[in-house]
């Protein structure tokens, strides 16, 4: 399943989010995509993913426009799991997770043995079986992300987008979602782009990093040559120590300090 | 859990049915049971009673069944879609806009027929609801549901008070005193052969997206990435709620907190699917509008006591009693 963007312009009213920005998403890898606040990783994600058309440029799914792509067929290759999703609180975990396989259903089917399969499955991969029954407004913020969660790994699909999949997670459960991460890409082939803040993260699960600043590609590459100390000051205004990760060799950031731009501090 | 729901659907549907046999059978005049059997076995037009029940009775509960169903399903549509607990068709300038339009025609014709007013005030409807749409959803973006509720409050309340303007300056009080009160009194065939059909095709077109809002009741950008098609499925709803609201004010007048109340006694008892929530709703609303209508001509005969206030009796406690037991599911 290929995904590229083509030189893509969004705007909203007059302030640009993405500009002129070109990706191609490799198929079997892990794209970590990363940077501050604002700047327009979770529009990416929407535009990949069909949900925003972008002023100008365009995404092609196998080669061809996603834009003629039906949103049912896009459903089926690739699930989108936005950044704060809000479920009614009545709906169940194993209802959301139901969601999930809408695409592969029709508007009147009843769920049947498949569909009860992948959410059992979903549900399992989270750690929400026994949460199963529960409604989302009872449950804390970080078990209502991994049902959000199970809802975008039940639908089965070959490539999977997450936006800050982690940000209500302990740090238990932040760990087990990357091993689950890992484990969609080695062991089933998944394609996954995921949002992660944590760039030490970011660093060991991904094959690519790509940094997003004011909407444009700052950086993008394997870890190793992405995380800078220069591209740390650049794009996120820290200066950090940068040391390698004792069990996986791949890089660590420490930032100490906020970068001022002034001229004595220019490298 | 499931022997369950389906008990509760079954009640449900004994209670209407029951209830809607009651609304034939009780009433002014003595017309009753044994009428309504007589009547289906042979009309005799000579009858009085065989009159009362073909021309007044039956019209008048179906009136009532089918104004309760439009009114629950518009208001689970407009739930579903803004994901606003509170929406309900009183909002979105509808009844306003009814209001208004049949204030204008009698101010400016006196003696137009109730078929003329019916037809002023679903345009009137019409015109509230469009207004609120445009205006609401004419920057687009992420809010529009708020944005919505908003510019349905405000063209709400335009319409309304250019409506009492009217009123008050055409001396039109007492004529639109059927309207404010609402209820299905002095509906018979004529004006429910114009009503039905619309409602009917917009229970139909409700039914047929109750999956698609179903999706958006999760919010448009998980709708849209599990193949929805947002704008679609506004528009749709929208279509329909007006169908089914603007039908329903233009021959009952103003009759509140059905279109409130309805949706969530569905979720309570059908859980939180519109592919289920929305047919239940419509079961409930005609259930509660033709028990009020019952009640309406039976509590202090001959006088009608105003539906809009027993609905409200009805429907305020059920909503009060749902909100503190399951405070979490609204
Ligand atoms: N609906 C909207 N209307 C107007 N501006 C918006 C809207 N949504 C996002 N923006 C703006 O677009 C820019 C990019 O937003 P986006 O959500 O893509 O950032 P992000 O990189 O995901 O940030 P974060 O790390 O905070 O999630 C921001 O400056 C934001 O203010
Ligand atoms: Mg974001």
């Amino acid at each position: 399943m290929t995904i590229e963007a083509r030189h893509l312009h969004f705007h909203y009213d007059n302030e640009t989010v993405l500009n002129d920005l070109s990706l191609s998403i490799i198929p079997g890898e892990i794209t970590a995509l990363v940077g501050p606040n604002g700047s327009g990783k979770s529009t990416l994600l929407k535009a990949l993913s069909r949900i925003l058309r972008p002023q100008s440029g365009e995404v092609l799914l196998e080669g061809k426009p996603i834009q003629s792509w039906s949103a049912r067929a896009v459903a089926r290759r690739l699930a989108l799991l936005p950044q704060s999703p809000e479920a009614p609180m009545g709906l169940s975990v194993r209802d959301l997770a139901g969601y999930g396989r809408h695409p592969w259903r029709r508007a009147f089917q009843g769920s049947g043995p498949e569909d009860r399969a992948a959410v059992d499955r979903a549900l399992g991969l989270t750690g929400m079986t026994s949460f199963a029954d529960r409604m989302l407004g009872s449950l804390s913020g970080g078990q209502r992300q991994r049902a959000w969660i199970a809802m975008a790994l039940s639908q089965e699909t070959d490539v999977l987008m997450l936006d800050e999949p982690t940000s209500f997670l302990d740090m238990a459960h932040q760990v087990e979602l990357m091993q689950l991460v890992e484990r969609l890409n080695v062991e089933e082939g998944r394609t996954i782009v995921i949002v992660l803040h944590d760039l030490n993260q970011a660093a060991r699960i991904a094959h690519r990093m790509v940094v997003l600043n004011q909407g444009s590609i700052a950086a993008d590459g394997k870890p190793a040559e992405v995380m800078t100390a220069q591209m740390l000051r650049r794009v996120f205004g820290v200066e950090s120590d940068l040391i390698s990760d004792p069990r996986r060799g791949t890089p660590l950031c420490l930032p100490y300090a906020a970068y001022f731009s002034g001229p004595d501090l220019e490298p | 859990m499931i022997l369950r729901e389906s008990l509760r659907v079954l009640l449900v549907l004994v209670i209407m049915i029951s209830i809607f046999a009651l609304s034939l059978t009780q009433g002014a005049g003595s017309a009753d049971a044994t009428t309504l059997l007589e009547v289906l076995n042979g009309f005799d037009p000579r009858n009085t009673d065989h009159l009362v029940m073909r021309d007044l009775r039956v019209p008048r509960a179906l009136a009532a069944m089918m104004v309760g169903a439009a009114l629950g399903v518009a208001g689970a549509l407009m739930q579903g879609v803004t994901r606003n607990p509170l929406a309900s068709p009183t909002l979105m300038g509808l009844n306003a806009g009814a209001g208004l339009g049949l204030a204008c025609t009698l101010v400016i014709a006196p003696g137009a027929s109730f078929v003329a007013l019916i037809v002023s005030a679903f345009l009137g409807a019409g015109i509230g609801v469009g207004l609120s749409l445009g205006l609401g959803l004419a920057a687009g973006g992420a809010s529009a549901p708020l944005r919505l509720a908003l510019a349905g409050a405000a063209v709400s309340a335009l319409l309304g008070a250019i409506g009492s303007g009217v009123v008050i300056v055409g001396e039109i009080a007492q004529d639109v005193l059927f309207f404010t009160a609402g209820g299905v009194q002095g509906v018979g065939w004529d004006e429910l052969g114009l009503a039905a059909p619309w409602i009917v095709i917009g229970l139909l077109i409700a039914l047929l997206s109750s999956p698609a809002v179903s999706l958006l009741s999760l919010g448009e950008d998980v709708a849209a990435a599990l193949g929805a098609r947002v704008i679609l499925t506004r528009s749709v709803a929208a279509v329909a709620t007006l169908l089914l609201a603007g039908a329903a004010v233009a021959i009952a007048g103003q009759v509140g907190f059905i279109g409130l109340a309805a949706p969530h006694l569905a979720r309570f008892i059908v859980g939180q699917d519109y592919r289920r929530i929305i047919p239940m709703a419509g079961l409930i609303g005609a259930t509660l509008l033709v028990g009020a209508d019952l009640a309406a001509r039976t509590l202090n005969p001959p006088h009608e006591t105003p539906v809009s206030l027993l609905t409200a009796l009805i429907g305020a406690p059920v909503l009060i009693w749902i909100a503190r037991r399951s405070a979490r599911v609204l």
